[in-house]
């Protein structure tokens, strides 16, 4: 069982009635499941708003760890705990403070302090090691597998060795995948996604700042050269070795589901990046493969099946209720 | 830093270039022949499709530098590059205060050297490499560039009696 829930790093957990549904959807789960049957909660980036976690003597720090405490927080009830419930975050361009280098990677080991500290042994972190490009794994075998990636980082990174290694790491994971009859499927889990139907995927709009992003200037586009080249070497790697069953991502505001047919492409692309910030769904490239988008607060929970089989629900707020119900659901295979 | 850190150490980037506008404004104000309610609406324009052009300008600073590989992250990062949009609106300003038909003159050629510079780019785009990318940064880039300087041309053209004037005199007064 995972959740998936995106960029919800920007209200605290008393102003956010999706990270009260959230923990409520975890405990039922938690407590029903036994406890070789793993739920794993997926935080995918952009966990603190607007500039990561700031150093500790800053007056930003408490809000900025009350951002962060929310999200564990959904993670963290009795039946959670009692069942080894893990809880998962990703970096993204936000926690990063939206720099690079030695500042950006501060901001990073802040965060991953802090969750530290929150901590219950090991049971809630962040994937990959600061700085690192990843992937990091997560062994849910025989369930799944999730391989962690740090796409922020990789956006910056300049070095060509560096991001060969990675990608030579992410092609020995998929091989051994895709080689055995019973391996588990993989999962790639980062903030940055290779397909979107959001504003940083959709052209939309008129004016300088709609023209720059058609320019490809905005480096969180994917039309940026930095994106594209990210983008073009997942694709290589996928085609060679196959691709991953899910790519999980968010960044883009939107709930989102693509299924793709081909092999350079993973089989489903979900973006579920409306945590904490909602933003309108444009019109997808064609080959991207859109099944359902929706711009709204939600998350979404992937159930393995006995069968081999899983099925994807979109939980979405409906009017000005509370809760959040399945609007969107397809069987995974 | 903080986002407000960010923008205030960039808007300190930008005070070098303020200094003088401040300065020509001020001048403006002070001694200005023209009588004022004229001066006033030109003024007024002026610094309104300055700052505008100004805006286009920096969106031109900022693909420029993407093709260069350097991007910005945040709005900190902007620094410099933000100084078209005070300059423009204090140079179009007392450029309407002391002589509108001279602004006139900026604005219509700065406007042709725009639509030209924007049609130029991204042809350039489409041959050098072809894709909408390219297209759109040679919009950016090209459109700043004719903006630029079909408006420094039509201020310089501008002799008040139709004919070509060689040399711009801008007489800043000062109250000392």
């Amino acid at each position: 069982m995972i959740y998936l829930a995106g960029d919800a790093g920007d209200v605290p957990r008393e102003d956010s009635p999706l990270l009260q549904a959230l923990r409520r959807d975890v405990e039922a789960w938690s407590a029903a499941l036994p406890p070789r049957v793993p739920v794993v909660l997926l935080f995918l980036g952009d966990n603190v708003y607007p500039e990561g976690v700031r150093p500790r003597p800053s007056r930003s720090f408490p809000a900025d760890s009350a951002r962060l405490a929310g999200q564990v927080w959904a993670g963290s009830g009795p039946a959670a705990r009692t069942h080894g419930t893990r809880v998962v975050f990703v970096p993204g361009n936000h926690d990063w403070g939206n720099r690079g280098g030695a500042e950006g990677r501060a901001r990073l080991e802040n965060e991953a302090r802090l969750l530290e500290e929150m901590g219950d042994d090991g049971r809630i972190t962040l994937e990959p090691t600061p700085g690192e490009l990843g992937p990091a794994l997560l062994d849910l075998s025989p369930a799944v597998r999730i391989a962690f990636l740090d796409t922020h980082a990789w956006l910056l990174e300049e070095r060509d060795a560096v991001r060969a290694a990675a990608l030579a790491e992410l092609e020995r994971l998929l091989s051994d995948t895709h080689a055995a009859t019973d391996a588990a499927p993989l999962i790639v889990a980062a903030h940055h996604p290779l397909v979107s139907a959001g504003p940083h995927g959709a052209r939309r709009g008129w004016g300088p700042l709609a023209w720059l992003h058609r320019a490809g200037a905005m480096l969180q586009d994917l039309n940026s050269a930095p994106y594209r080249e990210l983008r073009r070497s997942m694709r290589d790697v996928f085609r060679r070795t196959g691709a991953p069953l899910i790519w999980a991502a968010g960044h883009d505001h939107v709930l989102q589901v693509h299924r793709s047919e081909g092999t350079d492409l993973p089989r489903w692309s979900l973006g579920s990046g409306s945590g904490s910030k909602v933003s309108g769904v444009g019109d997808a490239d064609p080959d991207d493969a859109l099944l359902w988008a929706a711009g709204r607060p939600g998350y979404m929970r992937v159930i393995f099946l006995t069968d081999g089989g899983a099925r994807l629900e979109v939980m979405t707020r409906v009017g000005k209720e509370a809760s959040f119900v399945p609007t969107f659901a397809v069987t995974m295979r | 830093m903080n986002r407000s850190s960010y923008l205030r150490s960039s808007y300190l980037r930008t005070l070098p270039a303020l200094i003088p506008c401040l300065a020509l404004i001020l001048g403006t104000g002070l001694a200005s022949p023209r009588p004022a309610a004229a001066q006033t609406g030109d003024a007024v324009l002026g610094g309104f499709l300055g700052a505008g052009g100004g805006a286009f300008v920096t969106a031109g600073l900022i693909a420029g530098d993407a093709l260069r590989g350097r991007y910005i992250l945040n709005p900190g990062d902007l620094g410099w590059r933000m100084a078209p949009v005070p300059l423009g609106a204090a140079v179009g300003a007392f450029m309407g205060a002391r002589n509108g038909r001279r602004l006139h003159s900026s604005l219509a050629w700065g406007t042709g050297g725009w639509v030209l510079g924007m049609a130029g780019g991204a042809l350039a785009g489409a041959l050098l490499e072809g894709s909408e990318e390219a297209v759109w940064t040679g919009v950016l880039v090209g459109g700043a560039v004719g903006l630029v300087a079909g408006s420094v041309a039509g201020a310089l053209a501008w002799s008040g009696d139709g004919g070509v004037d060689p040399t711009l005199a801008l007489q800043v007064a000062a109250p000392w």
